[in-house]
């Protein structure tokens, strides 16, 4: 009788290990498909010339976002089909992103790619891949949409707490093309008409409000720079830089909940304070809501639907915060203990939950898709050196893909153990540079396998366990430790 | 559309948990009663078969009441 209880327990045992041994293992995915690897030798064959383009550089955010709309036409005598945009080596790694689409025809977005050739080169490309190749002699709208951070310096590098913060930037009068232009301009978006000190002298420059228009600069070579251009100019705001943003996306299917937690670890990138923190002087000014280079307020939208809404820092809960929702929308105003003055850093953490259902999909099968949005930060002009996301599927989901829109750096797929875990939960880890906030709202898509048997798990291994215990109980209890019969 | 939105899009059944979050806590607080309710059985019982029956009962009440229970605590697992 003990040995069939003891077999029939290590049976039952033995039934969520051999699920647990089919579980995902750990792979890693890398962001090869967004490159394209040309030879070393590599130069953009002269195929295009520009008959007009227009640069428009905006510089009202805490990056810099610069728009190429050209008219674009095949000078070549066989039809093309891949245009190529260079970038500077420096500037590279503080791209964020490169979107190019037909701004008038019906050719919606292009594919962009990078191009690895020769790492030594000061001009590095990337590929912009036209879907229907460009017939000979044929004009093409293309437009051109690149964002770059750490672009802007503060000018004077230190302010006293009441003071007018400024900008400077500097950028070359023509834009860097690879190809020959016929005629183009450079016009330069500022937040507001104060613009003090901008490049005058020795080039063709008209000023309307906050815009600033260089040129007409014509029969220009793709080895033309121009001239550098400086401006300096107001900026009321506060310059939002997060340094690093830890995401974890958890989906629970037995609690039906979707847990969103944000870890940020943000610092003011403006001109720094001088001299002392004047909390009377703070308050004083407060009354007349002046501008200010200090971060005093961040507002994070929300997807309807959030609930159990938290904001903490090293110190515990932050009381000052306000979270507002009715069915259409939701909104959380985040007060941090003190204002962040330039140069000041603060980190923090922000969690809800939503209702799992809203965000998951049965497929066919046994096969479930998660969309979430991939950030859901500030609303206020901010940049994210970087961020990992990490999607916490259930313990025992396989067969783990993903979608997104946002140029990731690299992907991996791996393990996370954590409350009632046997092996570990299976996660999708996405590590991105240079996020801006033109992001939020970029979905996220995950596609998994979710076995029956794996869903049964968690419960069955809590059920082996409590069996265990009445069996030995039983066990011991059946003892006879009488001494004498 | 990419391919995962169109098929998203075209997907129109969204996953359902067995019990909502507003059911967790009572369904939690049931399973475990009655785990507790099979416990006392087991420890009354002297008949090998009904023991066993009880214990099994028991463990999974709790077992599946255990994972109830802490998701309506706000651990979601």
């Amino acid at each position: 009788m003990r040995s069939v209880l003891l077999g029939g327990l290590t049976a039952l045992l033995s039934l969520p290990l051999s699920v647990l041994s089919a579980s995902a293992s750990s792979s890693t995915t890398s962001a090869n498909d967004n490159e394209v690897h040309l030879p070393e030798t590599f130069t953009p064959p002269q195929v295009f010339q520009h008959t007009n383009l227009l640069r428009t550089i905006d510089i009202s955010k805490p990056y810099l976002r610069e728009t190429i709309a050209a008219i674009v036409e095949n000078t070549s005598e066989e039809s093309q089909s891949e245009y190529y945009l260079p970038i500077p080596k420096d500037q590279v790694g503080k791209i964020s992103y490169i979107e190019a689409r037909d701004k008038k025809g019906d050719l919606g977005e292009f594919e962009v790619k990078k191009v690895v050739y020769d790492d030594s080169k000061s001009t590095q490309y990337y590929a912009i891949h036209l879907p229907k190749p460009l017939a000979p002699s044929t004009p093409l709208t293309l437009q051109i949409t690149l964002a770059s951070t750490h672009s802007h310096l503060a000018d004077p590098a230190s302010i006293a707490q009441s003071d007018k913060q400024y900008l400077s930037f500097k950028t070359p009068s023509l834009a860097r093309v690879a190809y020959p232009t016929l005629k183009q301009k450079t016009k330069i978006t500022a937040p507001n008409s104060d613009i003090p000190d901008y490049t005058k002298d020795g080039v063709e420059v008209s000023k309307s409000g906050a815009v600033l228009t260089y040129g007409p600069f014509t029969e220009t070579k793709p080895s033309d720079k121009g001239q550098l251009l400086f401006v300096r100019h107001e900026y009321t705001a506060p310059v939002i830089h997060m340094t690093k943003l830890e995401r974890d996306i958890e989906v629970s299917h037995w609690g039906g909940n979707l847990a969103i937690e944000d870890r940020y670890w943000m610092e003011n990138a403006g001109a720094k304070l001088d001299g002392h923190f004047s909390r009377v002087q703070w308050v004083q000014s407060q009354y007349y809501k002046p501008p200010t280079s200090a971060i005093k307020l961040l507002t994070v939208p929300l997807t309807p639907g959030a609930r159990d809404v938290y904001f903490t820092d090293e110190i515990g809960n932050v009381s000052t915060s306000r979270y507002r929702s009715n069915l259409r929308e939701a909104t959380l105003e985040l007060r941090p203990r003190f204002p962040i003055f330039g140069g000041w850093n603060y980190s923090f953490t922000i969690g809800y939950n939503y209702e799992l259902p809203s965000f998951l999909k049965k497929l066919e099968g046994e096969k479930f898709m998660l969309k979430v949005p991939l950030f859901e930060g500030p609303s206020d002009s901010t940049v994210v050196d970087e961020a990992v996301v990490r999607v916490v599927l259930p313990e025992g989901a396989t067969g783990v893909q993903w979608e997104t829109t946002v140029p990731v750096e690299s992907a991996e797929v791996g393990l996370w153990k954590t409350y009632m875990d046997t092996v570990g939960r299976t996660t999708v880890e996405l590590k991105v540079r240079n996020v801006v906030d033109e992001w939020r709202g970029r979905e996220l898509f995950v596609t998994y396998e979710y076995p029956f048997f794996a869903q049964l798990r968690k419960p069955l291994v809590f059920v082996a366990g409590f069996f265990t215990v009445f069996i030995v109980t039983w066990i011991v209890g059946s003892i006879d430790l009488n001494i004498a019969k | 559309m990419s391919s995962m939105e169109a098929v998203y899009a075209a997907s129109k059944e969204s996953f359902e948990p067995i019990f909502s979050k507003t059911l967790q806590f009572p369904v939690a607080a049931a399973l475990v009663t009655s785990g507790l309710l099979a416990t006392g059985f087991f420890s009354v019982s002297k008949n090998p078969l009904s023991t066993l029956a009880s214990a099994i009962a028991a463990s999974t009440a709790l077992g599946f009441g255990a994972v109830y229970l802490i998701c309506a605590v706000g651990v979601y697992v």
